[in-house]
């Protein structure tokens, strides 16, 4: 009699177990969540995180009941553009992702809004310590929460067309050594100009960078608590560096990157991010068609003279819109997987980025150098692993009105020279000083 | 062995029947088994199980004819605007000819005025590309800068990365194709993979599309636009559909092609379908083959748990069964539902190549929606049929209990101490019965015991007297004569010796003839035979001899 009272208590049991064991977390792979995410990563680079996100999808995401649904790849500053819509409420403005990539500096806007997920919560203090401690303290704002998680860093690099510069430099005497100096790429700039019958030399991605890197070899500090100081001896050294060949002829004043200046054979030399590699190819093309194979160098960013060996440290993060814990922790079991050493060591070895574990970046980029196929990869990243051991790295700081301010000084830049050379091919030569003094104002 | 206990048993109950616990047992396991699959089988029939099955095939059928319609519409409507493109394009291209005394057919011999023929193009490129949905637009011309005319054209392509924006702040435009001072004038950046001309090696569309075009000269281009499969563009990293329709002049002459394209991104974007609860459903859209689905030339939205964002494997068509279509490719099978799409008109080159819309699953996936709850439904039913069976074992015993103590009770003949403690009136009732019995059993016994010592006590009168008879009877007997009669009674033959019996039970000769079924002369004859033998004259004397004979073997 007990017997089968215990088998009818153990069938009714089982029968309470078809009602389904509980869950640890708040996933459920029966009811997958779907988190839509935006990212930089496009062009050459955007088969490489493809195959990310798919393996992902394919394999924890599948176990743990997760999609990654990337709904728009753009350049940051495209991507910058539609999230500044998103948190300043405009019109029309797209939905808001829940997760993008971006700089700190983007974060602010979103953070002091309330819009993002506070990734302290979903890391542990051992897991945050596998990744390198200056990485993540760029991700911390002031209430010290970690609001952008370090996927992928860059530095700025010197990209040398190296068959077109030998040509120069077999002509004109030119030493490679003067690529080591702004002043003596300045000095290159004006004879590449008359040796070729006016075309660019060089060209920097970012002329705030220029000046802000400048100033911190220098000594000094472009910035004045938070907004810009473009006072003092220093900038107008690094001002004048540049006037002369920008307005006379030698170094180009574009809108664009300046790897499409290089692309057609327009450009020498330029100072870029280093994920920027993957624009510059073996060939440049004519206007008249014509298609040379040519080889780059990449060398470690210029530095003024007498100044300090200093190269700026940037590098998006991935950033959580704050919703339910359901999505949160969703987002923060992938951002987990794709920063893992092994994602982001495949994700380094096919863009150019440089990564952001310890185990990666202190230990395996030089052992497996190697295993990065592409030439043009493994190239900048024994340039930038050679930068690392003899330069000082600083990140730009972040306030709200940081873009702003380095928006407005490109752009007022530009077309001060633009203005400038105009006057110039005029007739109508403004001194350097002169101009210095109309940007100050 | 077994056979033997079989049959041991069998016997067993052919002779004592069946227990009433058994017969309560089946009788209980027959009432609840018939409820819980009764019960099963009115929910089967009234859909109540089996409903996602329904459900499955009511989504499928839903979102394939919702991404059908909206695929029919969204291309259709990309091949008007196509065709409206090539045409102004074709009219620019005619007043550009015009100014520069040119035809169509000799762009070639003068090069130089590719780029600026090109750059005429850039107005209506950019148009498109921002007021469509999108993954870009372009222009190929049968021309290049180059020596290479086979595989080299000169044109332009503009991409868009997020092909489903249209004219929102912050999306740029992509330079993949074309001269770069036009990507200058225009503030287009030029992307990594930028070449200046197209490469159309092992690339079929462009000549597909020219030779067709030059074949038909008297179609309208409405019937002249053509869908390629899937393409990579050489040195280009991103798939899609391309939309090709010929630049023809006024006066028929073929001189490039353009169009739109729907990005892989695009494609994705646009026609993923609702997965609902169901995960890992996809669309396809590809070319039919053999019945199949050439998918590495199609394109995939949705389910993303698909590893890899192309297919390079084309689906094979299996049977088809319980009303879904199923798949073979990539080593693995896949389940859903396909329908035709209509790409081209009436009267189009093309109208032949069928496309196909497909709603699709893993096969495995799909067939555990199907089955939904059933299993679980199954599963349940097991149980409770066990659990059933389990509770009527114990019902039953437990229902029996009293019945099988009452029956000890009454084998152990404890019932008579029942002093109406017990719980059921019947077997209280059925004691009390017993008891009553009992009781007059007991009198009746009584009764008979008296009777019996009543007839004993007659019968030891009777006794007496005979032996009294017997003893005065023995004074009369002569002593040599009973001996004789001792002696002799050996020699009777065993029918006389039968006789003999019968008279000294007390039978008369009626009685002893009846008995022996003999006539009376014959018991005459052995009345005679026995006198004789014995020494007697009559039969008194010998009944007399007999009790004699009698008292002495007593004692």
């Amino acid at each position: 009699m007990k017997k089968a009272i215990s088998l009818l208590l153990t069938c009714l049991l089982l029968l309470g177990s078809l009602s389904g064991c509980g869950n640890d977390t708040p996933l459920n792979a029966k009811e997958p969540v779907t988190l839509t995410m935006w990212h930089n990563y496009g062009g050459d680079m955007q088969q490489a995180m493809d195959y990310l996100i798919d393996q992902f999808n394919s394999t924890l995401g599948k176990e743990q009941g997760i999609v990654i649904d990337v709904t728009a790849i753009s350049s940051s500053s495209e991507l910058n553009k539609s999230l500044a819509m998103i948190v300043n409420g405009d019109p029309g403005a797209p939905d808001m992702p829940d997760i993008f990539t971006g700089y700190p500096k983007l974060a602010i806007q979103f953070w002091e809004k309330g819009l993002l997920a506070d990734l302290d919560n979903y890391f542990t203090a051992d897991e945050l310590s596998a990744y390198v401690d200056a990485f993540v303290d760029e991700g911390r704002l002031s209430d010290s929460g970690l609001y952008v998680f370090p996927i992928a860093k860059s530095t700025e690099v010197l990209y040398v067309n190296q068959t077109l510069f030998d040509r120069f430099a077999a002509e004109t005497g030119a030493s490679a050594d003067m690529l080591s100096t702004f002043e003596g790429i300045a000095e290159l700039s004006k004879m590449y100009y008359e040796w070729s019958g006016g075309k660019q030399f060089y060209a920097a991605d970012s002329w705030f960078n220029f000046a802000e890197v400048g100033m911190a070899q220098l000594g000094d500090s472009i910035f004045e608590g938070e907004a810009l100081s473009l006072d003092g001896d220093n900038f107008a050294h690094i001002f004048e560096t540049v006037y002369t060949p920008a307005v006379e002829g030698g170094i180009a004043i574009y809108d664009g990157y300046s790897s499409d200046l290089s692309k057609t054979g327009d450009l020498v030399c330029s100072t870029g991010s280093s994920a920027g590699i993957l624009f510059y190819g073996d060939t440049i093309t004519y206007t008249d068609g014509t298609v040379e194979n040519v080889e780059y160098s990449i060398l470690p960013y210029p530095v003024f003279e007498n100044g300090t060996k200093a190269a700026i440290q940037r590098g998006g993060g991935l950033m959580v819109a704050k919703s339910d814990e359901q999505k949160e922790y969703a987002a923060g079991v992938f951002i987990k997987w794709l920063t893992a050493s092994e994602q982001n060591m495949s994700f380094v070895a096919n863009t150019g980025y440089l990564p952001v574990t310890k185990e990666a970046f202190e230990n395996d980029l030089g052992t497996h150098m190697d295993t990065v196929e592409d030439p043009r990869i493994r190239k900048m990243l024994t340039s930038v692993l050679s930068m690392y051991e003899d330069y000082s790295f600083f990140t730009a700081p972040t306030y709200a009105s940081f873009d702003s301010d380095s928006d407005a000084y490109e752009d007022d830049f530009k077309d001060l020279l633009t203005d400038m050379r105009t006057e110039y091919l005029a007739g109508n030569e403004i001194s350097a000083a002169d101009a210095l003094n109309e940007f100050r104002n | 062995m077994f056979k033997r206990a079989l049959a041991l048993w069998k016997e067993e109950r052919s002779r004592k029947g069946t227990t009433l616990h058994r017969r309560l047992l089946l009788f209980f396991m027959l009432v609840s088994i018939s409820l819980i699959l009764t019960f099963a089988l009115l929910l089967s029939l009234f859909g109540i199980t089996g409903k996602e099955a329904k459900a499955v095939k009511s989504h499928i059928d839903t979102e394939l004819s919702i991404m059908t319609g909206k695929i029919n519409e969204d291309f259709g409507r990309l091949s008007l605007g196509g065709i409206a493109i090539a045409e102004d394009l074709a009219e620019r291209s005619e007043d550009f000819f015009d100014e520069h005394e040119l035809s169509a057919d000799k762009l070639q011999a003068d090069p130089e005025l590719i780029e600026p023929l090109l750059s005429e193009y850039m107005n209506t490129l950019i148009a498109t590309v921002n007021n469509r949905y999108c993954g870009g637009a372009f222009v190929m011309l049968d021309a290049t800068i180059t020596d290479n005319s086979e595989t080299a054209k000169a044109g332009v392509f503009i991409k868009k990365t997020q092909p489903t924006a249209t004219d929102a702040v912050g999306v740029q435009l992509h330079y993949l194709r074309g001269p770069a001072q036009i990507a200058r004038d225009n503030g287009i950046m030029l992307l990594g993979q930028w070449k200046m001309e197209f490469d159309i090696t092992d690339q079929d569309f462009f000549t597909e599309v020219m030779d067709t075009a030059r074949e038909h000269a008297d179609l309208a281009m409405s019937r002249l636009y053509y869908w390629s499969g899937r393409v990579v563009l050489k040195g280009n990293s991103e798939a899609g559909f391309l939309l090709c329709v010929p630049l023809r002049t006024s006066e028929g002459e073929v001189f490039g092609l353009c169009g739109v394209e729907v990005s892989d991104r695009m494609f994705k974007s646009l026609y993923t379908p609702e997965g609902g609860s169901f995960e890992s459903i996809f669309t396809v859209m590809a070319p039919t083959c053999e019945g199949g689905l050439c998918t590495s030339k199609g394109l995939v939205a949705g389910n993303t748990y698909l590893t890899g964002t192309r297919w390079d494997f084309d689906l094979a068509n299996e049977e088809n069964r319980d009303g879904f279509h199923h798949y073979s490719g990539g080593k693995e099978l896949y389940a859903g539902k396909t329908s035709s799409l209509h790409l081209y008109p009436n009267g189009s080159p093309y109208e032949e190549q069928e496309w196909s819309c497909s709603i699709l699953m893993p096969k495995d996936i799909l067939h555990e929606a199907v089955k939904g709850s059933t299993s679980y439904f199954t599963y349940t039913v097991i149980v409770l049929l066990i659990i059933s069976v389990l509770a009527s074992a114990i019902i039953s015993r437990q229902y029996l209990r009293p019945v099988n103590q009452a029956f000890d009770q009454i084998k152990n003949n404890a019932y008579a101490d029942n002093d109406g403690n017990e719980i059921y009136s019947e077997i209280s009732d059925l004691f009390d019965f017993l008891s009553q019995k009992d009781r007059e059993h007991d009198i009746a016994l009584q009764q008979k015991q008296q009777q019996m010592d009543e007839l004993q006590g007659e019968h030891q009168k009777a006794q007496t007297e005979i032996s009294r008879l017997a003893y005065s009877r023995k004074s009369e007997v002569d002593p040599d004569n009973y001996r004789i009669f001792l002696t002799n009674l050996k020699s009777l033959t065993p029918t006389e010796q039968l006789v003999f019996e019968h008279y000294l039970d007390g039978k008369n000769a009626k009685e002893i003839m009846a008995i022996l079924n003999i006539k009376e002369t014959t018991l005459k004859y052995h009345n005679r035979n026995i006198y004789d033998k014995l020494g007697v004259a009559s039969r008194k004397e010998l009944l007399r001899y007999a009790a004699l004979m009698r008292q002495e073997q007593e004692g």
